[in-house]
């Protein structure tokens, strides 16, 4: 019952609404976008508009003189590209055409890759019937498994909502100052637990509302040719390298500050300090969807004033961090393949240390002081 | 029977409750103190709010924190300044405590109902708690307070703000619960417990001064209260030679009631709980508590 009126409490607030509709709009825009590269090639050669639509041969002299057939761009590199040389051994490799290795050395233009449509159909229809994966460019393309990345998509926005939500609900008592009445009742303060049950059902409400409104857009207003610019969205769109240690996914991005975030609010938000959640956890998620890294944000914390369990809680913050910097240094100097997005290893940590803390949390909400 | 056992409350190095030990029955207690003496802290003591530096509180000789749900599930609680969710109607609002009370809803619909016409808010039982006056909301917490049935009724200055009629509506409803339970009413307002209280608990310098009856506290200043007749130019060079409880000007002459010794030859008065808050709360360090 308790549960009951905690979820009606979160589906009541404005903001969550308002929230739907910017992750409706958000995903339109991802699904219905020509996607990053081609928007970025757009504005070097407004030869190609989008990846995934088919690019005819032409014989002038634009960079497209070079492509060798009929086919889909998969990708477009800028020029110069250090590791353009590798990724198109690679992609000749899994029979994937379309170069200009002139391009290339001498940075005139965009390096296009693509595949061709007869190869396309057969590595489609391969994938379709032994869910494969096809490698394009480096990275890992699941062209079978697109629906799948699109839910991954919305899943970030459910966290980031679950993560707005509990900031709201689980400071609720504090900022409404209820707290006291709620605290002296027979259950009040086991209202914890429920409140973040609530706020994980609420969440899984609002995926499935945000993806049947997203799947509806799919079928309804975009064409399926979209579906490769709504998945290179989170693959290859590349985060700005700001204050980052390199340039990251969007999606590597949104995943580690999310669980950063997640962290602050539940942490803040279970010993009554939301709102410091809320004003830290916000920007970070935000910032980090900008390719800003959380860095800065661990390093603030860790230099506001506490003592004993709090500057462990803030000390833990660029600790994690530096485990997961260290993590990639191990990789490169062992010439292994960097693990993709190291950050995910050091957002794990961050919710091994996040359960502990919220653990210690809710028992000390039953004792707490008010 | 409630019981403060030896209780003392420390916030760093300052000791808000000393060492103090009191036992409640049914009945209402006033608790009367200045702001700021330690009433809350004690309020948010008996509540689980707050736990003790040292000593115990026991509910029939079990301890409340040991208690925990079970006692929790017995107390109703008005704090000072309470929280209320403003989109809320009071049913509502009354439904959700209800369900943190562990009240079961088909009953708590009929409780909630009841309490709101006790409360006299039942024509607005539908309207939006951010419309209602602060008197209104007032009354939202003491149902909310009432929710469970509670054997022990704390209520912490629960008329703060309330104009003269809420106040008197207030006395009447808190008058007419108290036959069966403990309620406790802490209050630094004397006439809101002076009528209605079984017993005064005031506190001194975290220690409980005295635990009596309302007689038995203003026959501490017997013989002790006059009032005088002077005219009104004169009051500065009176009230520089007498602690005097209240001035009241009527034209040029003024009414001063003061503590005296009756070797002025003015007329003894009755005292009243408000003359001995006055006289031992007063601003002389450490108040008068040692003259009475």
């Amino acid at each position: 019952m308790l549960i009951l009126y905690e979820l009606k409490k979160q589906v009541e607030k404005p903001f969550v609404w308002v929230y739907l509709v910017v992750c409706v709009l958000v995903n339109f825009w991802a699904l219905a976008s020509e996607g990053y590269s081609a928007m970025k090639v757009a504005q070097q050669n407004e030869a190609v508009s989008a990846i995934g639509t088919t690019l005819i041969s032409e014989d002038n002299a634009t960079a497209e003189e070079q492509y060798l057939g009929e086919g889909y761009v998969t990708s477009v590199m800028n020029r110069g590209s250090g590791n353009a040389m590798e990724w198109l051994e690679f992609d000749i490799g899994q029979n994937v055409l379309l170069h200009s290795q002139n391009n290339c050395e001498t940075g005139a233009k965009p390096l296009i890759m693509g595949i061709s449509e007869p190869v396309f159909t057969q590595r489609l229809n391969e994938l379709r019937e032994n869910g494969e994966n096809l490698h394009i460019n480096g990275g890992e393309w699941l062209l079978g498994k697109i629906i799948p990345k699109l839910l991954i998509c919305i899943s970030f926005e459910c966290a980031i909502f679950a993560m707005l939500i509990s900031v709201k609900i689980g400071g609720q008592e504090f900022t409404e100052k209820t707290a006291q009445v709620v605290y002296s009742t027979k259950k009040g303060r086991s209202l914890g637990v429920k409140k973040l049950a609530a706020s994980l059902i609420a969440a899984a409400l609002f995926h499935v509302a945000v993806t049947a409104v997203s799947a509806l857009l799919l079928l309804v207003i975009c064409p399926c040719r979209n579906l490769l610019s709504a998945s290179a969205f989170l693959e290859n769109m590349e985060t700005g390298n700001i204050v980052t240690w390199f340039p990251m996914s969007v999606g590597h991005y949104i995943l580690a500050n999310t669980a950063f975030s997640l962290f602050l609010t539940l942490i803040f938000g279970a010993f009554g300090y939301a709102v410091w959640g809320m004003l830290c956890s916000v920007p970070a998620t935000v910032f980090g969807a900008l390719g800003i890294s959380t860095a800065p944000f661990a390093l603030g914390f860790f230099l506001l004033p506490g003592e004993g369990l709090w500057r462990l809680i803030f000390a833990s913050c660029p600790v994690s961090l530096i485990v997961g910097r260290a993590g990639f240094w191990f990789c490169e100097s062992r010439n292994s393949i960097p693990i993709p997005g190291f950050e995910v290893i050091s957002a794990a940590a961050w919710g091994v240390i996040a359960f502990v803390f919220v653990m210690l949390a809710v028992n000390r909400l039953k004792r707490v002081k008010l | 029977m409630l019981s403060v056992n030896n209780v003392t409350m420390k916030y760093g190095n300052h000791t808000v409750l000393d060492d103090i030990s009191v036992d409640f029955e049914n009945g209402v207690y006033g608790l009367l103190a200045p702001n700021g003496a330690g009433k809350t802290t004690l309020i948010k003591l008996l509540a689980t709010l707050h736990f003790a530096s040292s000593g115990a509180v026991l509910w029939n000789g079990e301890s409340i924190t040991a208690l925990d749900e079970k006692y929790r599930d017995i107390i109703g609680y008005l704090p000072q300044q309470f929280g209320y969710y403003k989109s809320y109607t009071p049913t509502a609002y009354l439904l959700y405590l209800s369900a943190l009370k562990g009240i079961p809803h088909t009953a708590a619909k009929q409780r909630v109902e009841e309490l709101l016409e006790l409360v006299a808010l039942s024509d607005v039982r539908n309207v939006k708690l951010k419309k209602f006056s602060g008197g209104m909301i007032q009354r939202v917490g003491i149902a909310a307070a009432l929710l469970n049935d509670p054997k022990v009724l704390l209520l912490d200055e629960p008329t703060a703000g309330l104009d003269p009629k809420e106040r008197v509506r207030f006395r009447n409803i808190i008058a007419g619960l108290s036959k069966d339970r403990i309620v406790i009413l802490s209050t630094h307002i004397v006439s809101d417990v002076e009528s209605i209280a079984n017993r005064i608990i005031m506190l001194q310098n975290g220690k409980i001064y005295c635990n009596e009856t309302v007689a038995e506290v203003c026959g501490r200043l017997a013989g002790m209260v006059y009032e005088a007749e002077l005219p009104a130019a004169e009051t500065a060079d009176f009230s520089h030679n007498h602690f005097v409880l209240s001035e009241r000007f009527e034209g040029d002459r003024a009414f001063l009631r003061f503590i005296g010794d009756g070797s002025e030859g003015y007329a003894p008065k009755n005292a009243g709980l408000e003359d001995v808050f006055l006289y031992l709360y007063c601003d002389t360090e450490g108040g008068n508590a040692d003259t009475l």
